[in-house]
C-alpha cells in the first residue's frame, strides 16, 4: 500500500538509541560487585548441593544408633564432627538436617508468595471495601502468634512438617501483602495503565501482565527475607518440641538433643554444629537479599 | 528501496471535515472531592463538537482541566455529570463491556514517552495489546500487523523484540502512536504528544501525525499547552480557562483575531522565533496568579484578572456565554468587541 | 536588550567537561569558548543533551559527580576559575556570579521562610552590610514585583505558584548584586503567560542593574526576545556563535538553519509543512567521527565525516563551525527550495561505510571508514 509516511531512515528507524543499561542487566552487574552477597550465593549452592546429595547418600545412616562411640569427638576417625548421645554420626545428622530446613524455608516462602501477591494485587487495585475487609483480617493474623497455631495444629492434627509451614505461612504472608498492596497503589497511577485501560484492557489483565511484572523486584526481595525466618522459626519450633518427630534429623531437633549434655558437662558439640549450620545459613540469606535489594534500587545507579 | 517521502508543503487543502460531528460533548462536567465539602471544579460545563476529518487543538494553561476532560472523553474517569456522544452512541451511559467494545474506535496517545510504555513488555506486546484485547487478529496475523504498524510510523520492523528503554523519547512516543492505530480507531485523543520531545524530534512527531491522518482518515483532539504547535497543526482551536472553553477560533485566523481577552494575552505571550516579530509585540499583562480550581471567581472566571473586566458590574456577576462572535468565532465575553481596540 | 562591546565580563576558554559513568566517558561539553559583555544578554540554546546546563554548572564548579571538568579555563575578573580554591570559588557563587534553575521548589527550603532564605543568600557573603539585610529583602521582593511583599516576605515556600517561586529565587540571586546572573531554564516549568512576565522581569532587571545575564535554554522563541547574543550548542560543542540578528535572519550551520525551519510560529498565516531534522542526537561516549552532525545534515561533503570541522568566521562577529556553511548551500546546494531534509539529501554525499541494519550504536558510523584524501 503506498504511503506518504517518510520511511524510516538509516539512523532514525534504523538503529536504536545508544542501548541503555537494562534494568535486569544493570542490577545483575552491581549483585556481582558485592562480595558478601556472591558468598552467601556460592555457600547457599553449596548447601543445596549437599541437601540434593543427602537425598541419596550420607557417610552413615543418620538414625542408626551406635554407628560409632557416644560422645565421641570431632576428629574421630570416620567422623570428622563426632557423635551424639546416641552414638549417631553427627555429619550425617547435619546433612539431612538440612533437608527439613531447606524444604520448610523453600515451601512456606512459595506459599507466602502466591498469597500475599495474590491478595495484595487484588485489594491494591480494586481498593475501596475490600481493601477495608483486608485490612482487618491483616490486623487479626498478626494478632495470632505462630507458635500457638503450631500448637494448635500438633494437637490437631499430630506431627509433621506441614503443621509448621502452615503455622508459619500464617503468621508471614501479611508483610508480603502489604508490600504488593502499596507497589500496587503506586504502579496502578502510571500512564502505562492507563493506557493498558485506554487499549481495552481487563483488569485481570492489567493485574497480572502489568502491574505485577513491575512489582516482582521488591517481590523477589521480600521472598528471600521469608526464607531465613521461616527457617529460624521452624528449628525453633523443633526445639520446643513441636517440630518434625524423631528419628528424622532436623537442625532444631538436634540443637534441642544436644542441650542436656551440654548442662551435664559433656561438650558442646551436638549442640555447636546445627548452630552454627543455622546461623550461617541465615546469614546467608540475609547478605544474598540485601545484595538483591541494593542492586535494584534504582536510586544508587551511577 | 522506500519512496521519496512526500515533502510537499501543503497548501492548507485537508481532509474535509464532513458535516454530522464524529464527537460531540455536551455540559460535560468534572468535580472531584477534595477533602470535606470542597470541591475540585475541573471541568465545569463545557461543549463542542468535533467534526470527522478534522484536527481540534485545545490548549489552556495549567489547571485549566485540558487533561481531565481528555479522561473524561475517554472514559477513563467517569464524569459527574454532562453528555459525551460518539458516532451517535452515548458513551456516558455505557459500563462495563459495551464500553469496552466502544473503546476500538476512539483511543489515546500519552504524553510521557517514558511513562506510557510498560517498561517489562517488549515493543511489539505493547502494540499487539489492544489487537490482543479485542482477540481481532491471532498469530502470525498479529505479527504481521505489528510489523506494519511499525513500519508505518517510521520505525524499523524488526525491533519488536525490544524493550522500552532501549529507544529514545521520540522513538517511543511512534510506538505510543502505533500502538494507538493498531484497532484502526476514528479518533484520537492526544494528551500533549509532543511536549516532553525535544525541539528536532517534535517537528518529526508532528509531521508523522499529520501523515497517518491523510493516510488513515484520522481524527485528532490536539491537547497542549504550546499554542504554536497547536496553531499548526489544528484546524480550529478551543481555548480552555479554569474548566471552561473561553475562546473558539479557526487556527488559520487565531494569531490576527481574538474575541476574548485571555485568548489575546496568551497569544501575545508566546515566544516567536523571530527577532524582530519580538521586539515589535507588547505583552499583554494579567494581573494576579490563575485563580484555584478549588474556588472559581464568581461570573466570569476571568474577571480577577482581565485587564478589561468591569468589576464590580456584569463581569463579577453574570457569567458570559459561548456565543458567536462572528468571523467563525466563539467566545464568552461580554465585551468582545473591545478586545481587538481596548488591549491594542 | 543592551550589549555593548565592553570589556568581556567571563571569558570561557576551550572548556571541556566529561562524566565518567559504568558505560564509559561521556563527553559531555568539548573545547567550549565563549565571551560575555558587561550588561549583556547571553542566550546558550541547544536541545537536551548538547551540554548547555553542564557549561553552566561548570563555571560555577558544581557538575555532579561523576562528571568533572577536564581542561579549559574560565578567566573572571582575570582569575581562573578551575584553578582557584574551594572557598574562594564558594565566595563567587552567590555573591559575584549567582545561578537560578528550572524548579524553584527544589531550589527553596520548604521548612524556611521566603524571606528567611533571602536574608540567608546575603548572610552568606558580606557584600551587604548587617542591618540593611533586611529592608534590603523586602526591596528585593517588591523590584520583581511579588505583589503584597511586606506580608508576603513571611510565607513559605508551598504557599507561592510556580511563577512567584520563581521570582523569589530571581530575587535571591540577585540579592547580592552579582555581575552576572545564569539562568538555566528558568521559565520551562512555567506556564506561557508566567513565562512572559518572568522574561520580561529579566529583561527590566537587565536594562536598570546592568547585570549580564546567561539563559540556557531550548526555547528558541525565548532567546528571540531576551538575548542579544546566541551560542548555539550540539552534542557538547559549540556549533554557531553571534548576535541574535545574525543567527535567525542568516543562520551559518545546517543545525541551526535545520531548527528554525522545523519550529511551528503561532504567527504563521498559512499551514506549511515543517522540515523536520531526521534522526537522533549522537552518543557523547561514541560520538560520529567528523563533524557530530554529520549524521543528520543534508548538506555534509565527505571531508565531513573525517575532519571535524572549528569555529569560523562566517559574518561580522558570527562563527560557525562547518564545512559548508550556509551560504554555499544556498548557492551550489539549492538549499532554498529544499524539500527532502534526510541526510545528504542536497549534497548527494552517503556515508563512507553501510551501517548494520541492526546497529545497536545511533548516529556513529559502524565499521570504521578508510581515510579519505584530505583537501
Amino acid at each position: 500500500m503506498a504511503t506518504t509516511v517518510t520511511p524510516w531512515s538509516e539512523y532514525e528507524g534504523g538503529t536504536l538509541a545508544r542501548q541503555q543499561v537494562g534494568l535486569w542487566r544493570d542490577g545483575l552487574r552491581r549483585l556481582r560487585r558485592n562480595r558478601l552477597a556472591l558468598a552467601a550465593l556460592i555457600y547457599l549452592g553449596l548447601l543445596a548441593c549437599v541437601c540434593l546429595l543427602s537425598l541419596f547418600w550420607t557417610p552413615y545412616n543418620p538414625n542408626l544408633i551406635g554407628v560409632c562411640p557416644t560422645y565421641a569427638l570431632p576428629g574421630t576417625p570416620g567422623h570428622p564432627l563426632g557423635c551424639d548421645d546416641l552414638g549417631r554420626d553427627l555429619l550425617s545428622r547435619l546433612m539431612v538436617g538440612s533437608q527439613v530446613s531447606l524444604a520448610v524455608g523453600l515451601i512456606t516462602a512459595a506459599i507466602v508468595m502466591v498469597l500475599g501477591v495474590g491478595i495484595g494485587l487484588l485489594i491494591g487495585y480494586l481498593r475501596g471495601v475490600a481493601d477495608a475487609i483486608f485490612a482487618l483480617i491483616i490486623n487479626v493474623f498478626y494478632g495470632v502468634p505462630p507458635l500457638m497455631i503450631a500448637i494448635v495444629l500438633y494437637v490437631l492434627l499430630g506431627p509433621g512438617v506441614i503443621n509448621i509451614i502452615i503455622a508459619i505461612a500464617a503468621a508471614s504472608w501479611m508483610d508480603m501483602a502489604r508490600l504488593v498492596r502499596g507497589q500496587t497503589l503506586s504502579i496502578r497511577e502510571r500512564e502505562y495503565i492507563e493506557a493498558a485501560r485506554a487499549g481495552g484492557a481487563r483488569t485481570g489483565k492489567i493485574l497480572f501482565s502489568h502491574i505485577f511484572p513491575n512489582a516482582l523486584g521488591p517481590i523477589i526481595v521480600q521472598t528471600t527475607y521469608v526464607v531465613p525466618a521461616a527457617i529460624l522459626t521452624s528449628a525453633f519450633f523443633s526445639f520446643l518440641g513441636f517440630g518434625v518427630p524423631a528419628p528424622q534429623a532436623d537442625w532444631g531437633g538436634m540443637a534441642s538433643e544436644g542441650f542436656s549434655p551440654l548442662l551435664a558437662g559433656f561438650d558442646p558439640y551436638i549442640l555447636l554444629w546445627p548452630a552454627i549450620a543455622l546461623s550461617v545459613t541465615l546469614l546467608a540469606f540475609n547478605f544474598f537479599g540485601d545484595g538483591l535489594r541494593d542492586a535494584f534500587d534504582p536510586r544508587q545507579r551511577r | 528501496m522506500s519512496s521519496a517521502p512526500s515533502t510537499e508543503p501543503s497548501t492548507g487543502t485537508r481532509p474535509d471535515p464532513s458535516g454530522e460531528p464524529l464527537l460531540r460533548a455536551v455540559d460535560v462536567v468534572k468535580h472531584f472531592n477534595v477533602g470535606v465539602g470542597t470541591v475540585c471544579r475541573a471541568v465545569d460545563g463545557v461543549s463542542f463538537e468535533i467534526r470527522a476529518g478534522e484536527t481540534v487543538g485545545l490548549v489552556g494553561e495549567s489547571g485549566c482541566g485540558k487533561s481531565t476532560l481528555a479522561r473524561v472523553l475517554t472514559r477513563l474517569t467517569p464524569a459527574t455529570s454532562g453528555r459525551v456522544i460518539f458516532e451517535g452512541v452515548e458513551l456516558t451511559g455505557l459500563r462495563g463491556e459495551s464500553l469496552r467494545q466502544q473503546r476500538k474506535q476512539l483511543q489515546m496517545i500519552f504524553q510521557d514517552p517514558f511513562a506510557s510504555l510498560d517498561p517489562r513488555m517488549t515493543v511489539g506486546d505493547i502494540i499487539a495489546e489492544p489487537l490482543t484485547n479485542f482477540k481481532v487478529v491471532r498469530g502470525k496475523a498479529k505479527d504481521a500487523r505489528v510489523q506494519e504498524l511499525l513500519r508505518v510510523v517510521g520505525l524499523n520492523p524488526y525491533f519488536n523484540n525490544r524493550y522500552p528503554h532501549e529507544f529514545s523519547g521520540g522513538q517511543r512516543q511512534r510506538i505510543g502512536i502505533a500502538r494507538a492505530l493498531a484497532l484502526n480507531p476514528k479518533l484520537i485523543i492526544c494528551d500533549e504528544p509532543v511536549s516532553a520531545l525535544d525541539v528536532s524530534i517534535q517537528a518529526q512527531i508532528i509531521n508523522l501525525l499529520e501523515d497517518l491522518q491523510a493516510e488513515f482518515n484520522l481524527t485528532y483532539l490536539f491537547i497542549a499547552h504550546d499554542l504554536s504547535v497547536v496553531r499548526h497543526i489544528s484546524q480550529r482551536v478551543l481555548v480552555m480557562y479554569l474548566g471552561k472553553i473561553v475562546e473558539v477560533a479557526p487556527s488559520d485566523d487565531l494569531y490576527s483575531t481574538q474575541f476574548h481577552p485571555y485568548t489575546k494575552a496568551l497569544l501575545s505571550a508566546v515566544p516567536v522565533p523571530d527577532p524582530r516579530v519580538e521586539s515589535q509585540r507588547r505583552l499583554v499583562e494579567l494581573s494576579g496568579e490563575i485563580p484555584s480550581p478549588l474556588h472559581p471567581p464568581s461570573g466570569c472566571r476571568f474577571h480577577t484578572r482581565c485587564p478589561i473586566a468591569q468589576v464590580p458590574g456584569i463581569c463579577s456577576e453574570q457569567e458570559p456565554p459561548l456565543e458567536e462572535k462572528g468571523n467563525g468565532h466563539l467566545a464568552a465575553c461580554h465585551f468582545s468587541a473591545q478586545v481587538g481596540a481596548a488591549l491594542g | 536588550m543592551a550589549g555593548s562591546m565592553n570589556e568581556p565580563v567571563l571569558e570561557v576558554r576551550e572548556l571541556s567537561t566529561s562524566f565518567f559513568t559504568d558505560d564509559g566517558e561521556v563527553k559531555a561539553v568539548r573545547d567550549v569558548s565563549f565571551d560575555l559583555a558587561a550588561g549583556e544578554t547571553l542566550g546558550i540554546v541547544g536541545e537536551s543533551g548538547c551540554g548547555k546546563s553542564v557549561t553552566a554548572l561548570s563555571i560555577l564548579g558544581l557538575v555532579p559527580r561523576p562528571g568533572r571538568v577536564v581542561g579549559g579555563e574560565i578567566l573572571f575578573r582575570g582569575r581562573d576559575l578551575l584553578s582557584i580554591d574551594r572557598e574562594e570559588l564558594r565566595q563567587i557563587r552567590g555573591r559575584d556570579i549567582a545561578m537560578i534553575f528550572q524548579d524553584p521548589l527544589s531550589s527553596l527550603n520548604p521548612v524556611h521562610r521566603i524571606g528567611a532564605q533571602i536574608e540567608e543568600a546575603m548572610r552568606a557573603h558580606d557584600k551587604v552590610a548587617p542591618r540593611d539585610v533586611r529592608p534590603r529583602g523586602l526591596d528585593l521582593l517588591r523590584q520583581v514585583h511579588v505583589p503584597d511583599a511586606a506580608r508576603r516576605v513571611r510565607n513559605y515556600p508551598h504557599q507561592f505558584s510556580g511563577g512567584m517561586r520563581q521570582r523569589v529565587m530571581i530575587a535571591m540571586g540577585l540579592s547580592n548584586r552579582p555581575e552576572i546572573l545564569i539562568a538555566d531554564e528558568p521559565t520551562t516549568a512555567l506556564d506561557v503567560t508566567v513565562q512572559a512576565q518572568i522574561l520580561q522581569l529579566l529583561r527590566d532587571l537587565n536594562r536598570d542593574l546592568g547585570t549580564s545575564i546567561i539563559l540556557i535554554t531550548h526555547n528558541l522563541g525565548v532567546v528571540a526576545g531576551l538575548c542579544s547574543r546566541v551560542v548555539v550548542m550540539y552534542a557538547g560543542e559549540i556549533v554557531e556563535q553571534g548576535s541574535t540578528e545574525q543567527i535567525f535572519d542568516a543562520p551559518q550551520h545546517p543545525y541551526t538553519w535545520a531548527l528554525l525551519r522545523s519550529l511551528p510560529r503561532v504567527d504563521a498565516d498559512r499551514h506549511e509543512r515543517l522540515r523536520s531534522i531526521e534522526g537522533l542526537p549522537p552518543d557523547l561516549i561514541a560520538p560520529p567521527t567528523g563533524c557530530k552532525f554529520n549524521p543528520r545534515c543534508p548538506f555534509r561533503l565527505e571531508r565531513c565525516f573525517s575532519e571535524a570541522p572549528e569555529l569560523k568566521p562566517v559574518g561580522d562577529g558570527q562563527v560557525a563551525a562547518c564545512w559548508v556553511t550556509m551560504k554555499r548551500a544556498y548557492a551550489e546546494m539549492g538549499a532554498g527550495s529544499l524539500l527532502d531534509t534526510r541526510a545528504g539529501a542536497a549534497s548527494g554525499v552517503r556515508p563512507p561505510a553501510v551501517p548494520l541494519p541492526l546497529a545497536i550504536t545511533g548516529g556513529s558510523q559502524t565499521a570504521g571508514p578508510e581515510p579519505l584524501e584530505r583537501e
